[in-house]
């Protein structure tokens, strides 16, 4: 559903991306991590059709997002790292948009979108504009945004990000009864004991580069490590975080 | 409205994509015209309606007394004096709108909004286009009533138009250009403590400016009363000088029944703009929080403002007023729908626009009955004045995230190389070529109407207009990625020091263009000027480009 092959992205003389094969199967929820800069988000925004592929070619429900870009953004929805949103909406608004955009139907666009409302609990600011809101409300807009549309492969750039604990459970959960229905999820994040605990996949990207991939447990016993932290921080090829942590105690005395 | 659409053999489909964009881009565009002016000014309740019409008042008559004042030792003919304040007001009218289009135009957020929807080139641009030409068309429609009254009166429609509108932008654009000024150092100063030494300075810079102007131009104007006596009623209507000063005269019934009822509509219209921007901006917030602002820690305790001026306003805002802008965007959609053509003359308005004012302002300067400010500048004025605007504009999008899209700008005039080199298909078979062809007949046809001369420049306008399509093209290819945050404060600050840079290019050329006893010496003076600009542009921008290249490098 998801899948890419030999992409690449350059900015002048940087390669963000090198070669990348990517697929991600219907009812997959794949982890994709990786270091600051290893490439994670120019990947999704590639595949979101904001960025285009240097070389190669990447492909969402089958349809090439370069040559078939319409087709194709009418599959996914799309969480993004920053919370962009529009201010100067309301979630109302700001849904409506998003629903006439996708071409669905206004009345029962509107309906899933007051129900999405409530149940993320912004139902009392939903006729405010956002100008004002935090940003886990924000990403709560965001979120309902996404699962607005019923897109088949779901596109999450830090989507718990500014999340209060319950809501963050709330998604987990939801994330996990969204992938046994046969949806795509492509979830970057950095936080790692969320994704041990939900990716059936991880996938770790360094400097453009697939560096490893495979469930959790294939990777901890690969790498000898007990947690996913500790794999990906040898992965990644960081010295010992305790270390690190002194010599920048002592650089601060 | 699925229904009526089809019957006039629309596609509803593509029209609720457009309606939908394009209200969003209305709502952007209007924010950000009105909280530039308005911002988020830390007063009580109360203080800010009275503050907001102090601060139009006073910015106003310092912005003359400035205006002014450089020129008193030559003790030039008033004419002329009033004629570089003309051409000056211009610079920094267009400057302000130019500025808010670009928000319009070059917005990030519609970048990390809109790139992963499913929307084609095609409905955004012309989404963009619709809201601009809509906030064009209504402004202008509101403002005119009091001219079409004054028409009834008096005759006079033209001159009205004209007036009305060089006013309300006059108005308007001093007073957000002060407001921006106030707002931004009151928040530096509140940043800095009320009792600081900057928050004195930044106070007393600001209020010293208005100590002159009360004694040396407020007051005494005030005093003579001659405004209401040698100014036709309609320019009462338009104009705030004539408004206050007015008062007594109308107290007195020395001012007739149309001047009076000229000035009610002239309020009424000004509440109307008001109402509707009410309606698409955060003004409502924007003071709630001026009212709210030590209670209000976090966003959750945030109410919508249900009392006061804004909740009578609010109330005001009528479906009627908010259904207006999308009946006409329903017309600029069944002009897209018929593609080639449609397209075409949607995209062609603005640019057409941009030629048909200067020729308006042309007959009325060989009008008798025309402004005597306008009557006594030489027409290529009005080239001069379109080609410092592009400057500006080139400065302005230089000093923005946009940079990219003055590196384009700056090679003036268009070269035949730009416009092969569009890559997206739709403006280079839609709107370039039908484009070229109606203008280049309108050029024909006017240039042989007048003199060669005439011909000339309206050619050299020509290769402007084209070199401003050429602008929206890159801007909006500008969106990505290389805006890397706002850096509001230095933008503003930066922007300000060019305007003033440009004021004074403008200066020059208005007090040395008269001199020139023929007009190919203006135009030809004019021409160097920009050339002369455009290569300073263009050392400058390159550096900035090379600048921003590193800077994107580390960001990827």
């Amino acid at each position: 559903m998801i899948e890419t092959t030999t992409l690449s992205k350059k900015f002048g003389n940087t390669t963000a991306i090198d070669n990348l094969n990517l697929a991600v199967q219907p009812g997959e929820i794949v982890g994709f991590l990786g270091p600051n800069g290893a490439g994670k988000s120019t990947t999704v925004k590639i595949l979101t059709g904001m960025l285009k592929p240097t070389s190669g070619s990447a492909y969402i429900g089958g349809y090439d997002v370069v040559k078939h870009s319409l087709e194709a953004k009418r599959k996914f929805g799309y969480v993004p790292e920053n919370s962009a949103i529009y201010e100067v909406t309301t979630p109302t608004e700001y849904l409506h948009l998003v629903a006439t955009l996708h071409d669905m139907e206004p009345e029962s666009a509107k309906s899933k979108a007051n129900e999405l409302l409530r149940l993320f609990g912004l139902s009392d600011n939903s006729e405010q504009q956002m100008f004002d809101f935090s940003k886990g409300m924000k990403q709560k807009v965001l979120i309902c945004a996404a699962l607005l549309t019923e897109p088949q492969v779901l596109l999450l750039d830090e989507p718990l990000n500014g999340l209060d604990a319950n809501t963050v459970s709330v998604v987990k959960e939801l994330l996990r009864s969204l992938a046994n229905d046969g949806m795509t999820i492509l979830f970057c994040s950095h936080i790692l004991e969320v994704v041990e605990r939900l990716c059936t996949r991880i996938v770790i990207i360094d400097r453009g580069r697939i560096v490893i991939q495979g469930t959790t447990e294939d990777i901890k016993e690969q790498w000898q490590a007990s947690t996913l932290e500790e794999a990906f921080s040898k992965i990644t090829g960081i010295e010992d975080p305790a270390t690190i942590s002194s010599d920048i105690m002592n650089a601060l005395t | 409205m699925r229904h009526i659409i089809r019957v006039l053999g629309g596609n509803y489909e593509h029209w609720r994509v457009l309606h939908a964009l394009a209200k969003r881009q209305m709502q952007v565009g209007i924010n950000a015209w009105a909280t530039r002016g308005m911002g988020r000014i830390r007063f009580k309740k109360g203080a800010t309606v009275f503050f907001y019409v102090f601060l139009s008042i006073m910015s106003l008559n310092t912005y003359n007394l400035a205006v002014n004042f450089p020129f008193s030792p030559l003790e030039l003919h008033p004419t002329t004096s009033t004629w570089i304040s003309f051409q000056i007001t211009s610079l920094f009218c267009l400057a302000m709108l130019i500025n808010t289009y670009r928000e319009l135009f070059v917005s990030n957020d519609d970048y990390n909004n809109l790139g992963f929807r499913p929307v084609e080139n095609k409905s955004y641009f012309l989404s963009k286009l619709s809201v601009i030409l809509l906030q064009i068309f209504i402004i202008t429609a509101v403002m005119t009533i009091p001219a079409i009254i004054s028409l009834l009166s008096s005759g006079q429609f033209v001159g009205c138009l004209a007036f009305t509108l060089s006013n309300f932008v006059l108005q308007t654009t001093i007073t957000t250009l002060a407001l921006s000024l106030f707002v931004s150092l009151t928040n530096y100063a509140f940043k800095r403590g009320k009792k600081s030494k900057v928050t004195i300075v930044a106070y007393s810079t600001i209020f010293g400016m208005f100590v002159p102007t009360f004694f040396l131009y407020f007051l005494p104007k005030l005093q003579t009363f001659e405004w209401p006596t040698h100014y036709p009623p309609w320019e009462i209507v338009v104009n705030p000088f004539a408004w206050y000063a007015s008062l007594p005269a109308l107290a007195s019934g020395e001012v007739s029944l149309w001047t009076i009822l000229g000035t009610l509509l002239a309020v009424a219209s000004s509440l109307l703009v008001y109402v509707y921007l009410v309606r698409y901006s955060n003004l409502e917030l924007s003071i709630k929080v001026q009212q709210n602002y030590d209670g209000v820690t976090n966003s959750e305790d945030f109410e919508r403002p249900r009392r006061g001026l804004a909740s009578v306003l609010s109330l005001l805002s009528s479906k009627r007023l908010q259904s207006e802008p999308m009946w006409l965007l329903f017309r600029a959609h069944l002009r897209a729908n018929k593609k080639f053509r449609g397209t075409a003359l949607g995209v062609l308005v603005v640019p057409i626009l941009l030629i048909v004012v200067p020729i308006i302002f042309d007959l009325i300067g060989r009008e008798k009955w025309a402004s005597e400010a306008i009557k006594d500048g030489p027409p290529i004025m009005m080239y001069v004045f379109i080609l410092m605007y592009c400057l500006l504009m080139t400065n302005m999008l230089l000093l923005s995230s946009e940079f990219r899209a003055s590196w384009v700008l700056f090679t003036a005039p268009v070269r035949l190389k730009d416009l092969c080199s569009f890559s997206v298909r739709l403006i280079r078979y839609y709107v370039c070529l039908p484009y070229v062809v109606v203008l280049f007949a309108v050029i024909l046809v006017y240039g042989m109407a007048l003199s060669i001369w005439d011909a000339f420049s309206q050619v050299f306008l020509f290769a402007l207009v084209l070199n401003a399509v050429v602008m929206l093209k890159s801007g909006i290819e500008a969106n990505v990625p290389f805006s890397q945050g706002p850096e509001v404060m230095g933008k503003f600050l930066a922007q300000f020091v060019v305007m003033f840079v440009c004021m004074l290019l403008a200066s020059l050329c208005g007090y040395l263009i008269p001199v020139c006893t023929e007009t190919v010496q203006a135009f030809l003076f004019s021409v160097g000027v920009l050339l002369f600009s455009n290569v300073c542009v263009g050392w400058f921008c390159r550096r900035r480009i090379a600048r921003r290249e590193s800077q994107l490098e580390f960001v990827v």
